[in-house]
């Protein structure tokens, strides 16, 4: 088990607060952000890039605004529900309420591998709830490096999912040092009738950008109680894979993940998984499954002989 | 809706003693403030026995001589202490004195293997401060108390008893961990305001199997040993440098599991750490820190 020193650099704090109350087509309720690494193109819709901030900040000029991009609600392979918007390649972050077969209200989170930290909390204060979902996306610092756009996530009262454009994006090319962090807040309020009358009821979506310098190989020593190697394995980081088995001779792996920093410098991140801690059972690392953005890979570590 | 959040993450900062009670600045004026916890082992003959007639066992202010562990560099600092108390401890002094600036006092806060502070501000300000400490397995079950620590508006600093325990029975091993909390809400006065601020002190306590030999090994980019060293626990060199083509230090832990299985604990050191650490057995049952400095310049 290796300890880590977290050196946070650069940690920008943008912090930009959202009323939804507008006029226009029935208004949604805020559930979620959509991420994608372009400008989202909906019907009725037209932004422009009109500023880049040295801080990585852009502002998109919005031409005429009202577009909807509408989600289909499917089901995974596991009979569980998910929502995906037709013709984009980007990453959702959601929380979005569905009321079930048997009336209950229960919600529904995204399942992918790219949003990082997450963490739902709920306050009640005098009767009133709140509750905040936050997530981080992880943008390497060196290599691709993709302004990322947030698109708000909305749900209409008759339970239909939608996307807007958004006129903010992060370039993420500013993002330099594994630690700094750009932050943002988006909230909306809802009153909600109840027997003891009216109540607001919030929801606050808490999201960021994460530098994270990117791995470029992860190699794999098997090594014996007195630290004679047995054999050593290289992956390519996105060829990382879904299991390892260990050899059984093996007391512990060196697993050494070869990455890049900001600057171009290589260097090697080291840790050893143990077959006496039972916190070594998974080796974690990152992949852009989508170019700008890092997903997690986990790799299963087998250290009984499959079968047994 | 604007959410303030200034997480304080200080390991090892140790600077002078402080006294918050300053003219114009911050001023708590309801009670004596928490900031830190005081653990034991065995209440009734530690804390219970030494409590005076007031309720409180008050600290004394100690001179000592450091190592920093990032610099290699000496320094002294004046530090709260809790001479012929058993047990463990840590404390976390959060200035005020600023509202724009939140910053800490720490105390030595030896055995401590994790440690911290977060402050924000949500319904009101609040302050979390913790610590986590390793404790040998008994052949009884393990009872562990938590003592709050508190600060008068003086600086007087004190233990009080009837904190909240836990224990651990005697079939749990290496690994399983419990934890003590202690929480208070007070008042501090700034200037002419008034402002609410809840204070949480937590201590995680985690069950280590007792070493009997600590092994160095110096390994180069290409996982051959270099240099090995053995040691009896609590032996460690205040500073090591490193052979020329040290990459990475690994450190075991040769101890025994308490079904009597032999057991290593191991952990890898970088050439980016300025410092690697070991531990051993203390007589009061927790395990303390031993810090070596690594000078990779040397």
């Amino acid at each position: 088990m290796k300890r880590r020193l977290l050196i946070s650099v650069l940690s920008l704090f943008l912090l930009t607060g959202c009323q939804l109350a507008s006029d226009g087509p029935e208004e949604g309720q805020l559930v979620g952000v959509y991420f994608t690494t372009d400008v989202v193109s909906i019907p009725g819709t037209e932004l422009e890039v009109d500023n880049i901030s040295s801080a990585g900040s852009i502002s998109l000029t919005e031409g005429q605004p009202g577009g909807r991009l509408y989600a289909q609600e499917l089901n995974d392979e596991t009979g569980d529900i998910y929502y995906d918007f037709p013709g984009l390649n980007g990453v959702a972050f959601y929380q979005i309420p569905v009321v079930g077969e048997d009336g209950q209200v229960r919600s529904i989170q995204e399942n992918n591998q790219a949003i990082q930290e997450r963490h739902l909390s709920t306050a009640i204060e005098d009767g009133e709830e709140t509750s905040t979902v936050k997530g981080v996306l992880y943008a390497p610092t060196w290599g691709e490096q993709k302004c990322l756009f947030a698109n708000l996530i909305y749900q209409t009262e008759d339970g239909k999912v939608y996307l807007e454009a958004t006129p903010d994006a992060f370039d993420c090319a500013s993002m330099l040092e594994e630690g700094a962090y750009v932050g943002y807040t988006w909230s909306s309020t809802t009153m909600v009738e109840t027997s003891e009358g009216t109540k607001t009821s919030g929801l606050v979506f808490e999201y960021g950008y994460h530098g994270k310098n990117p791995v470029k190989k992860v190699v794999f020593t098997q090594m014996t109680a007195d630290h004679q190697p047995i054999s050593t394995g290289e992956y390519p980081v996105d060829q990382m894979p879904d299991s390892f088995e260990v050899d059984p001779d093996a007391a512990y792996i060196l697993a050494e993940s070869h990455c890049i920093n900001g600057q171009g410098v290589s260097y090697v991140d080291r840790i050893l998984l143990d077959r006496n801690d039972q916190d070594d059972r998974t080796f974690t690392t990152y992949v852009q499954e989508i170019p700008g953005i890092l997903s997690r890979r986990t790799t299963t570590i087998l250290w009984e002989e499959v079968g047994e | 809706m604007k959410i303030k959040w200034l997480p304080i993450l200080l390991a090892m900062t140790l600077l002078s003693g402080c006294q918050l009670a300053q003219e114009d600045t911050v001023v708590s004026d309801t009670e004596d403030r928490l900031i830190g916890l005081f653990v034991t082992k065995d209440q009734r003959a530690s804390v219970d026995a030494a409590l005076g007639e007031d309720g409180r066992y008050y600290a004394t202010v100690e001179t000592r001589t450091n190592i920093n562990p990032s610099t290699g560099e000496e320094f002294t600092n004046e530090v709260y202490t809790f001479p012929d108390l058993e047990g463990m401890y840590y404390y976390f002094i959060i200035d005020r004195s600023d509202p724009e600036v939140v910053s800490s006092i720490t105390g030595p806060n030896e055995g401590v293997f994790d440690q911290g502070t977060a402050y924000g501000t949500g319904t009101g300000d609040e302050a979390v401060l913790y610590a986590s400490f390793y404790v040998a397995r008994e052949d009884d079950m393990t009872i562990i108390h938590g003592n709050p620590i508190y600060m008068t508006e003086d600086g007087q600093v004190y233990i009080a008893s009837g904190g909240p325990g836990f224990s651990f029975s005697d079939t749990e091993d290496e690994g399983s961990m419990g934890s003590v909390t202690q929480s208070q809400t007070t008042t501090l006065t700034v200037g002419d305001e008034t402002e609410e601020w809840s204070i949480t002190a937590k201590a995680s306590i985690a069950f280590r199997s007792v070493p009997h030999t600590i092994v160095l090994l110096q390994m180069d980019d290409q996982g051959n040993c270099l240099h090995r060293t053995a040691f009896d626990p609590g032996q460690a060199p205040e500073r090591l440098t490193p052979e020329e083509k040290t990459a990475y230090f690994i450190v075991e832990s040769w101890g025994t599991k308490a079904s009597g299985e032999p057991t290593t604990i191991r952990e890898i050191v970088d050439r980016d750490e300025t410092n690697l650490i070991t531990w051993y057995l203390l007589d009061n049952g927790f395990f303390m820190n031993q810090v070596t400095y690594l000078d990779w310049e040397g």
